[in-house]
């Protein structure tokens, strides 16, 4: 599957996935739940969220 | 897909109502340029030419929108792929961030008045042109530095 493909499946552009990949840009709530039920799993599972500080 | 159409219908509205406007502007300086012009001196012509270009040039731009939507709404793979363009989060972060759509608004605004200015001082006209141009110029300098930073 390519970036376009997803792209076009979250209704999203290749460059904003492309960006999302190398960590430029921080996916909103939104779009980060229509690409983890593009893959079928959860937001966790999909995204890092290790470096995320506890306050 | 209804939404998708109902918003380039509404831009194309948008786009007709621009071009029907640059389009009597460029008649009435036309017509200016007919009655007023015989015998204008060399600072006088250069600036009526530099009007009549820049309307033409934002009235070749509407007509190309007009065109662009048009042929939108006859592909639907062309419209989908629209939709997604305008409607990408990423840009609209990267506009947010440039303050985009304030920014490129002034610098039409500012040239559109430099325009209408220029039928009565050249001073004012010469003043607002460059300063839109100059806010033009920065938005998109704006906007290629973040698209590559985000």
């Amino acid at each position: 599957m390519s970036q376009e493909d997803l792209a076009c499946a979250v209704g999203t552009t290749r460059q904003t996935i492309t960006s999302i990949e190398v960590e430029k840009y921080t996916a909103s709530l939104v779009l980060a739940y229509k690409i983890a039920r593009y893959f079928g799993l959860s937001i966790e599972e999909v995204f890092d969220f290790s470096d995320v500080e506890e306050i | 897909m209804d939404k998708m159409r109902q918003e380039v219908k509404e831009k194309l509205t948008y786009w007709t109502r621009i071009c029907a406007m640059f389009t009597c502007l460029i008649m009435a300086e036309s017509l200016r340029h007919f009655h007023s012009n015989a015998g204008a001196d060399n600072f006088n012509s250069f600036f009526d030419g530099f009007q009549f270009g820049i309307s033409l040039v934002f009235l070749i731009y509407a007509l190309k929108n007009i065109v662009t939507h048009r042929n939108l709404l006859k592909d639907e793979a062309q419209l989908k792929r629209w939709y997604i363009q305008v409607h990408d989060e990423r840009t609209a972060a990267i506009c947010a961030k440039t303050g985009g759509i304030p920014m490129h608004t002034c610098g039409v605004l500012f040239v559109g008045a430099g325009i209408i200015a220029g039928y009565f001082n050249i001073t004012v006209f010469i003043t607002l042109t460059v300063c839109g141009v100059f806010l033009l110029i920065v938005c998109k300098g704006l906007y290629v530095y973040y698209s590559r930073k985000m």
